[in-house]
Parts: C-alpha cells; structure tokens; sequence
C-alpha cells in the first residue's frame, strides 16, 4: 500500500504531465495554423503581373527573360517609349525565342524561324505570332500583366 | 476530280456521249449553274462528267470555258458544228503551252496575283527538256494540277496542296517500271514516307515541312546538285548550313569528293541517329589515331551524355507530377534546357568539340538546377512522412494518459 | 487569478447558479452501458469543428471563381505554409465526417435509442446527416477540377429529371443552364453561410435535446429506468477521458490519411472535355448506381423511399423493445439495408472497369456485373 502523498504525488505528476501533453497539444495545432495565415509571396491565385524591374534600367533595343508563375516571359524595349512582351515559346515545336539586337528581330535557333518586334512570325516555320503580354510602366518599373 | 493514270492510256478519260446520267446531270447543271457566258452551255448538253468535275474547279468560276482549251464552237447546238475546229484530246507535248496561253500572260494573271514563271519554269525542268524532246512519260500541269476540276494550291483537296504532295509525284516516281525505263530509282517515295519530314508534315500537319516541291522546286523541277545541296536544305537549317560552310567538309564539296548535307543525312530518308552518322564518319576516319576521329567520338559522346541527362530529368519531372508534386517552375526550366540540347545537332556541324561542349554544359546546369529543385521538394515530402513517427508517438502517449488518468479516478472512487 | 475573475462576474452575473448549471451539465449521469461506442457522436461533433475551422482557414486564400479557383486551391497547397495540411485535413476531414455519422447513425439504430421519446432527436440527426450530405456536394465543386465540374453536372442532371419541378429546380441551382460561374458562386454561398448556420443550429437543438432526455438506457419504451446511484458514469470526467482517448487515436488516424493518401486536384475543369467514366463520391455512389437498375421516373420515385424510411423511422417502428435480439425484424432489414447500400457502392465503384481477378480479366458493365473479357484490348 502506498502511502497517502506518495500517491498524492503520482497524481498531480499525471495530472501535470496530462496538461503538459495537452499544451504542446494546443502549441502543434496552433503553429501550423499562425504559419498559415502568414502571408504568403504574392498573395493566391496567380500573381497578376510581374515585374521587370526598372524602366531607367532597360536598355533601348534590349530584351530580358523573366520566369513568372511557371512561364517564362519576354520582354522587349523597343524604344524609350515603347515596351513590348511574349511568351517566348515558339509557336513551330516550342523552341524558347531569343531577341537578337544586331538584327532587330525574335529568332528562334531551331528551325530559323522569324518574329518581328511585334511578336508576328515573318519567316520561317512559325505558324502564329507570339502570344503577347500587357505590358506597361508603372510608377517606374515596368510591369507585364499575366 | 484528279485523272487516274494507268500504265498505257493517255490522261484524258474517253467522254461518254450516250448515257442518260449524263444527261440529267447535264439539265440540272443547265439550272443551276451560274455562267458568266453561254459559251459552255452545248458541250454540258453532252459532256455531263466533265461538266460537272469542272464545276468545283477554281476555273469554272473564271472565264475558261471548254472551248478556250477544247476548242469548238459551244453556241452551237448540233454535234458536228459544234465539234467544228476542236481538239478533243490535248496531246500531251501541247498542255504545257496551252496552260500558258493565260498563266504566262501578265496582264491576264495580274488581278488574281497569281505568278507567270510556271512555263519558263518548267521548260528549264526536266520533265521540260524531255517533254520538249518528245517523251511523253514525263508530268505536264495536268498531271499534277489536273485537267477538269483543278483546284487552288492552298485547297486541302487539290493534289499539289503540300500535304498530298508526295503522293501526286509518287504516281509516277514511286513506279519502278516506269522509273527503271527512265533510269531512275522509284524508292524515294518510301523513303521520304519514313523520314521525320513526312511525320512532320502528315503526322502532325505541319505545312512548313518540307515536301518534294520544297527542295527539288515545283515547276522547275531538277534534282539540285551537289554544291546546291546544303542551300536547299539551309533554307530551313540555317544553323547548320552556317557551321558547316566553315569546315574542311565544305571544301571537299566544292571540290566535289564530298556530297555536303547528303553524305551523312542521305536526302529522302534524312538518316539522324547518332549509329547510322558515325559509320559514314568512319568510312574515311577509320584510324583510331586519327585526330578527326578523337573529335567526332568526344562530340558524338557529349551529345549522347546531354541528351540523356536530359531524358532522365524529363522523366523525373514527369514521374513526381504523377505522383502529385507540383513541377510547373521545374517544366519552365525543362523547355530551357531542352532548347539548350536541341542546339546541340545543330552545333555539331561545326566539327568543334569545344562549342557542343560549352552549350552542352550551359544546358547541364539548367538541368542541375532542375534536380536541385527536385531533391528539395522530395525532401519536404519525406519529412512530411517522417514526422508521423512523432505524431503517432505523442498521439498514443497522450491517449495512454488519458486512459491512466480514467483508471485512476474509477480505483479512486472505489472503495 | 482565477478568484478576481470570478468575484468580478459576480456582482454582474448570477454565478452561483452559472456554476451550479456547468457542474450539473458536467456530473451527467450516463446509463453504466454507455461504452467505446457511444463515443462516435462526440467524433462527429470534433468532425464538424474540424472542418468549420479548416474551412475558415481555406477561406483565406481560395478564390470562388472559375478563373481562379483552380488555381488558389493549387496556391494553398504547394505555396501557402501548411496549406497541403489544412486542405488535407478539410478533404479527408468530409470522407471521416460522413463516416462518423454513418457509424453513429448505426449505433443509435441498433440500440434502439431513437424510440420514444427521443424521435425528435432522430429526425434532426436525419435531417443533419442530409445537411452533411449537401455540404459534401457543393464543397466538391469548389475545387473547379475536371470531377467537381463533372460530377455536379451529373448531380445537378438528377435533380432536373424530378417530375414538374425538375427543371426549374435545376436551373436555379446551375444559375443557369450548365455549370458555371454562376453555379460555383451558389454553392460557395450555400456551403459557406447557409450550411453552417443550419448545421450548427440543428446540431444545437440536437444537443440540447440529447442532454435534456439523457441518453438512452437499454429498458423497454414506457419502462424506462433513470439510472441513478453507483452504477452511473458521469459525463466528466470519465466519460470525457474515454472520448479524449477515442480522438487522439482518430486524429494520429486522420493524419495519416492525410500525409500518407493525399487528395490530388488532378486537371482544372475543361467545359469542353468530359473524362472516361465519371462517377459521383463514394457516399453518393449508392444512390447514383441504384438508379440505373430503373427507368428514370420510377428509380426517382423509388429513390425517396429509403430516406423517407429513415427519416420516419421512430413513428414506423412500433416495437417498445431497444434490445436488438428482441427486435429482429427491424434490426435484421436495417442490416440488410447496410448491406445493400454497400453492395450498391462496390456495383457502383467497379461499374465501366476493367478488373483483372481471379487469374482472368472482367470488363464490369453499366450495372456492375462482371463479364469475362473474351481478348485483350476488350
């Protein structure tokens, strides 16, 4: 038999380990949730737009590749005023277009097919222009609507 | 609409003159026919099958009629005066100059935009030349283009629409009697059937590959020599025309002991792997000292190593987005690397180990970066397995509390 | 601490007799039957918190529009921290919660518990459980995948061959003559506000009406016995203690199933396309395979029977007696009822398969019944 507080004891070490266990309980199920509610990146849904940076660091007759949302995106100054944006996935078999300044022209190294600045196919097998993008700057930066 | 063509006979089909069918088909084209003269009207009285072959043809809608290319006289209702001045059946030496008549004559062609080189064209081809000295087995315009019922080329029905192409020449150039006659092999038919153009342009109906007309020209038709060969294939692959024209290969082209794009690519049935190219290289790179061997053996194997590296991240994206991940940045950077391997064929033209080497690399480590990202999400889905051992653990040790804590009060209770 | 609180309520409040109604409610005596099995209702309830407050958490972030449903849905689970957790838990969280109720339901059948007087409480877990049911069915097409889009399509197709109102009722819960926009802002409505009003409402008064009457004992309609003195349970602690042991080995269970069986989305909807063999959820599937054996009038005419049956239960089941061996008519075509409903589900799973058992291979047809596949490619 054991005695009296001894077994006082045992009960409030359950009863302390019992409240114990149900703290961590409430913490593991609260912390996923608080981590949750944290914003996250960008908000949900897909991102509406994404940035390509600075207008005043874009050069004239440059293009930038950009990845957004898991597709890829091509843009284009054409001139101080005027910027321009692609899917560069070629419209033949899929190819990823590059920009080429010497030449003024979208080219794509697989089958030497043609796009003009403004995204249309000119030559070669392309059978589509380029899909565009909206693009825009805003407040500085340039902006492409996806 | 298009003339069958057996062995024997002649192109132009024997007209059935009394047959009821005929007849009727004749009185309903009569009264439903939109004419623009009545110059037709007494040879349809007659002439039913052709009439009605003619009426989807892109020249029942012009000014031809039957006479312009018949003769006759069609106002005429009776027989004989009608028949009066005609050639019934074109001789065949005669149609290509008859076609000319309107389709070399600028001001006619001008309104419809239409060329007027076809006839000089042809004349410099060698169904020309032949047809010019009298052989009558060689295509003239209505064998391809048909003689009643001609359509436009863009007409997925005509035969010269780029999709029926190869079957319109292979009428005759897949015959190998008529070919062996002529001196000529009939397998390029089949050839080109197996070979990545047809599936381009059949399989997946893309009209920009490359049919017979793309590379031996339409009405100019000449097999191109071999200087001319790797212009005719350049028009597509640019890339390799310009690499390669920088190599030794190119000189011994010009100076003929080599056959540039053909030698190794053979020309209808386009051989591309990588067995079938290095036996042709070791025709004359037998030696295994020999430095040009060491070359096309390091550049055969970088291409071989980028292309499976390739294949094994292709199927691993593939593999975890069956097995629910999420790979859509991982596909972005797929089709980069993909790209990056698709130069590389291109880029072996140049016989320079060390620039298939430098974009075999560039494309590796997209595809490092790919594996990279991979390993990452793996390892968050193991953890996620992992942690159920501690979960289960706290789980069962908080119901064996509770269960402890009833025990407890139930002994406490009792007396 | 505890003291200043409650001196504080004091002089605002009646606290005394606060206390005296949370210590009454606490020391319930439950009849000395109660057992592992009476512990499904409390499971029910934890379900349905469960999925409120994962609901409200998946609210956060899930767009309820055809654009971007799909696509916020994918958000919360590979971007949002713990997102593929919370959307896990609600998925799997509807499957258990139907379950649970399925399990409940049983229970309370095969012991009787649903006789006079506490028909009321039946009816309203009935009406509950179709509440449930109907929160599945629209929180399916949240999702806008290709089987949400498909299978409310079909869903919605039944309730518009219903004789007279079908049509119109059809329409109104499309928004239209398809699935849509429309009909994906309508069952977001239904399935976040009027839903959980309704539930936590019926569930209130079912709650309310179980603590009131107590629960049944085993003792014959009209010779019931309050159970008093040694033998009873009290509600708290023991009876808690039991549920608190029952939930930690049921949520170590449905975490599993989350982490170890995910819900995938699949594809986003496709108007355009309609998959191979689309078949309503496994709690629908009965009902859905059922049909099929009748010409569309008579099966739907037929269909309301059984629910009718169990919603009318204790007003049909005249026999005082709770024990289930003294009652074997009712308990035996209740049995056979389980039974039937999930045959009909296997019928219904396997039905337009190509099974490969049994060393051979069988195509099952419309109906679920197996033909042997004569040659490959059958």
């Amino acid at each position: 038999m054991s005695d009296p507080s001894e077994k006082t004891d045992r009960r409030s070490f359950l009863d302390l380990v019992l409240k114990g266990g149900l703290a961590i309980w409430g913490a593991a199920m609260a912390a996923p949730t608080v981590a949750y509610l944290w914003p996250a990146r960008s908000g949900s849904g897909r991102a509406a737009s994404v940035s390509a940076g600075p207008a005043k660091d874009f050069a004239v007759g440059t293009a930038k590749m950009l990845q957004a949302e898991g597709k890829p995106v091509l843009v284009l100054r054409v001139s101080e005023e005027i910027f321009r944006a692609f899917s560069p996935i070629c419209t033949h078999l899929g190819c990823i277009v590059k920009w080429e300044p010497a030449v003024r022209k979208i080219v794509c190294p697989c089958h030497a097919g043609d796009f003009d600045a403004e995204g249309k196919n000119v030559s070669g097998p392309p059978p589509r222009p380029l899909q565009p993008y909206s693009v825009s700057v805003v407040g500085g930066e340039v902006v492409v609507k996806l | 609409m298009i003339l069958p063509r057996s062995r024997n006979s002649r192109p132009l089909v024997e007209s059935d003159l009394v047959s009821l069918i005929p007849r009727i088909a004749a009185a309903l084209v009569l009264a439903c026919a939109p004419r623009a003269d009545a110059q037709a009207d007494s040879c349809i009285a007659c002439h039913g099958k052709e009439a009605s072959a003619e009426l989807a043809s892109v020249h029942a809608r012009e000014q031809p009629g039957c006479a312009s290319c018949h003769g006759g006289d069609p106002s005429q209702s009776d027989k004989d005066k009608s028949h009066a001045g005609q050639v019934a059946k074109i001789p065949r030496t005669a149609i290509p100059a008859l076609c000319a008549k309107c389709h070399s004559d600028v001001r006619l062609m001008n309104p419809y935009g239409i060329p007027t080189d076809q006839f000089a064209q042809y004349q410099t081809s060698r169904h020309g030349e032949k047809l010019a000295g009298g052989d009558t087995d060689v295509a003239t315009c209505a064998d391809c283009h048909g003689a009643h019922g001609i359509r436009k080329v863009k007409d997925p029905e005509s035969p010269v629409f780029p999709k029926n192409v190869p079957a319109t020449c292979a009428r005759c150039h897949a015959e190998p009697d008529l070919m062996s006659k002529h001196g000529l092999k009939s397998t390029q038919a089949k050839e080109y059937g197996d070979s990545v153009h047809a599936k381009l342009l059949l399989e997946k109906g893309d009209l920009s590959a490359p049919t017979c007309v793309t590379c031996h020209g339409n009405h100019g038709a000449t097999p191109p020599g071999v200087r001319d060969i790797i212009h005719v294939c350049g028009k597509c692959h640019v890339k390799e025309q310009e690499l390669f024209s920088q190599t030794k290969h190119f000189a011994l082209t010009e100076q003929g002991s080599f056959q540039s794009c053909v030698t190794c690519h053979r020309n209808h049935l386009i051989r591309t792997k990588q067995e079938d190219i290095r036996r042709t290289c070791t025709k004359c790179h037998a030696d295994e000292t020999d430095p040009a061997r060491v070359r096309f053996t390091s550049i055969f194997a970088t291409i071989r190593g980028a292309e499976e590296r390739l294949h094994g991240a292709e199927d691993r994206v593939r593999r975890l987005a069956g097995a629910g991940f999420h790979v859509d940045e991982e596909e972005v950077l797929l089709a980069e690397a993909k790209t990056g391997v698709l130069q590389l064929a291109p880029a072996q033209h140049a016989l320079d180990e060390f620039r298939v080497r430098g974009l075999a690399d560039e494309a590796g480590e997209t595809i490092s970066e790919i594996h990279r990202r991979l390993d990452g999400k793996e390892r968050t889905e193991a953890w996620k397995k992992k942690a159920l051992v501690p979960i289960w653990v706290f789980l069962l040790g908080m119901a064996a509390l509770f269960w402890r804590k009833l025990i407890r009060i139930r002994k406490e209770e009792a007396p | 601490m505890k003291q200043f609180i409650r001196r504080w309520l004091g002089e605002r409040l009646p606290m005394d007799d606060i206390e005296h109604f949370v210590a009454k409610q606490a020391a319930k005596p439950l009849p000395p039957h109660v057992s592992w099995f009476h512990t499904f209702g409390s499971m029910s309830l934890f379900l349905l918190a469960s999925q409120i407050v994962t609901g409200i958490l998946l609210m956060v972030y899930y767009r309820p529009t055809p654009e971007k449903a799909f696509e916020s849905v994918q958000f919360i689970t590979t971007k949002a921290a713990f997102g593929w957790l919370i959307r896990g838990l609600h998925a799997w969280g509807s499957t258990l919660m139907i379950l649970m109720l399925l399990l409940h339901m049983a229970r309370t059948f095969l012991m009787g518990a649903y006789k006079k007087p506490r028909e009321l409480t039946w009816v309203i877990g009935v009406l509950l459980f179709g509440a449930v049911i109907t929160f599945g069915f629209t929180g399916y097409l949240l999702p806008w995948t290709q089987l949400s889009y498909w299978g409310t399509t079909i869903g919605t197709e039944v309730a518009g061959a219903v004789p007279l109102v079908g049509l119109p009722l059809k329409r109104l819960l499309l928004g239209g003559d398809a699935v849509s926009g429309e009909t994906l802002s309508r069952f977001y409505v239904v399935h976040v506000i009027v839903l959980p009003w309704a539930v936590m409402f019926l569930t209130a008064v079912h709650i309310v009406l179980m603590r009131t009457q107590g629960l049944a004992t085993m003792d014959p309609v009209g010779k019931e016995v309050i159970p008093q003195g040694k033998k009873v349970i009290p509600f708290w602690p023991h009876h808690v203690l039991k549920e608190m042991v029952v939930f930690s080995v049921f949520l170590a269970i449905m975490t599993t199933l989350v982490i170890l069986v995910p819900q995938e989305l699949h594809e986003k909807a496709d108007p355009l396309v309609t998959p191979a063999a689309i078949k309503p959820e496994w709690y629908i599937l009965p009902g859905y395979q059922f049909l099929k054996y009748f010409p569309k009038m008579l099966g739907l005419a037929v269909s309301t029977i059984p629910p009718l049956l169990i919603l009318l239960l204790p007003f049909l089941d005249r026999n005082p007696e709770r024990r289930a061996r003294k009652r074997p008519i009712c308990v035996g075509l209740g049995i056979l009822t389980m039974l039937a409903t999930v045959l009909l589900g296997l019928a219904g799973h396997f039905s337009e398969r190509d099974v490969r058992m049994f060393g051979g291979k069988y195509h099952f047809d419309h109906y679920g019944i197996p033909h042997r596949a004569a040659k490959a490619g059958e």
